[in-house]
């Protein structure tokens, strides 16, 4: 359960919203509730502190099931180092994601490609000193994404994060290519294991990126 | 493997001939009221993490789309709502070439995100 989505609410802030006031205390008494029951926490899209807050309160690991390493695509989705050393800390996993906007990468103006995204991969894995606590996320749809005139809550005010990709790549969130060069259709993902083979992952290592990993954390919390 | 559909409008993935040996779990994606249902077993994902409800819901609203999802689960005898990783490595046991029919494939799990706006979707993992 992702307890904020991009702005503040009662439980903690949002990640693009303008403050980064933490955990409150009914959050706190929330993130108790799913540790009981069993629920996965997740801090994508939660505010800096509101994600550190979750992970030192919570009793489970916790996972950022869609956001790259910050170091390496600096957009204010993505996460920073220090989220990332503590969640992994703590036994959680963090899913990079392929939406191309969170892989593309400062000064750059091309389609992101696989081997960027892979380059995440690879980031996370340097700091964790092993695959074993990473996923994948494509933020792919099935069926037609609808135009955000449709957002019931009004245009947001918060900062954008995808206007150098608009401009540089495409700005139609239908299109293809708002997922990456050679990653864009769902049918590939034979092609993405097949990458990381030839980057130096081993089998079971792919085995445990592209769901393996996440089965073990399922395993241990839905018990 | 597979032929890359053409997509004017997204969201349309193309189908493969054979599985691939990898159980795949995507932890975000989003799925649409004209998704193919009937093929998502099809596109080599084992599980989707699909949306639960809209960001903002009320309590209503968000007990609705989680049993929008169990409903479409019983629409569509290829989808089941993953309530336990032993649905999900079931799922990915059971998946096979388009010929067989009377399989559960893909598994609708996770709990994520919402890219944005009106997202359908489900979750949390039981």
């Amino acid at each position: 359960m992702i307890p904020a989505y991009n702005r503040t609410n009662h439980l903690c802030d949002g990640i693009l919203d303008q403050t980064d006031g933490g955990l409150s205390r009914f959050g706190a008494a929330v993130v108790d509730e799913c540790n009981r029951l069993g629920l996965v926490l997740d801090c994508t899209h939660l505010g800096h502190r509101s994600s550190l807050d979750i992970i030192d309160r919570s009793a489970s690991p916790v996972i950022f099931s869609h956001s790259n390493p910050k170091a390496l695509a600096d957009n204010p989705r993505n996460i920073t180092d220090e989220q990332i050393g503590a969640c992994l800390r703590r036994g959680g996993i963090i899913g990079c994601v392929a939406w191309g906007p969170l892989v593309m990468r400062k000064g750059t103006t091309h389609w992101p490609t696989l081997d960027e995204f892979i380059a995440c991969i690879d980031h996370v894995a340097q700091m964790a000193g092993t695959a074993d606590q990473i996923g994948i996320a494509t933020d792919m749809s099935l069926g037609s994404y609808p135009p955000h005139g449709s957002d019931p809550w009004g245009e947001p005010r918060y900062v954008s994060i995808s206007e150098e990709y608009g401009r540089h790549v495409t700005s139609d969130i239908r299109s293809h290519q708002r997922a990456l060069d050679g990653f864009h259709d769902y049918a590939q993902i034979a092609d993405v294991a097949g990458r990381l083979l030839q980057r130096g992952y081993t089998d079971a290592q792919v085995h445990g990126l592209l769901g393996g990993n996440y089965l073990r954390l399922f395993e241990q919390l839905w018990s | 493997m597979a032929t890359l559909t053409n997509r004017p409008h997204g969201g349309f993935h193309s189908t493969l001939e054979h599985d691939h040996p990898y159980l795949f779990l995507d932890s975000c994606m989003q799925i649409w009221p004209d998704a193919d249902f009937a093929s998502t077993h099809l596109h080599g994902v084992t599980a989707y993490g699909v949306t639960a409800f809209e960001p903002h819901d009320s309590f209503e609203q968000a007990v609705e789309q989680m049993m929008f999802w169990h409903l479409t689960a019983r629409r569509h005898p290829n989808l089941l709502v993953a309530k336990s990783v032993d649905d999900i490595r079931q799922a990915k046991r059971t998946v096979g070439p388009p010929s067989s029919s009377s399989r559960k494939a893909a598994t609708l799990s996770g709990g994520s995100c919402t890219a944005s706006k009106r997202c359908i979707a489900w979750a949390f993992g039981s």
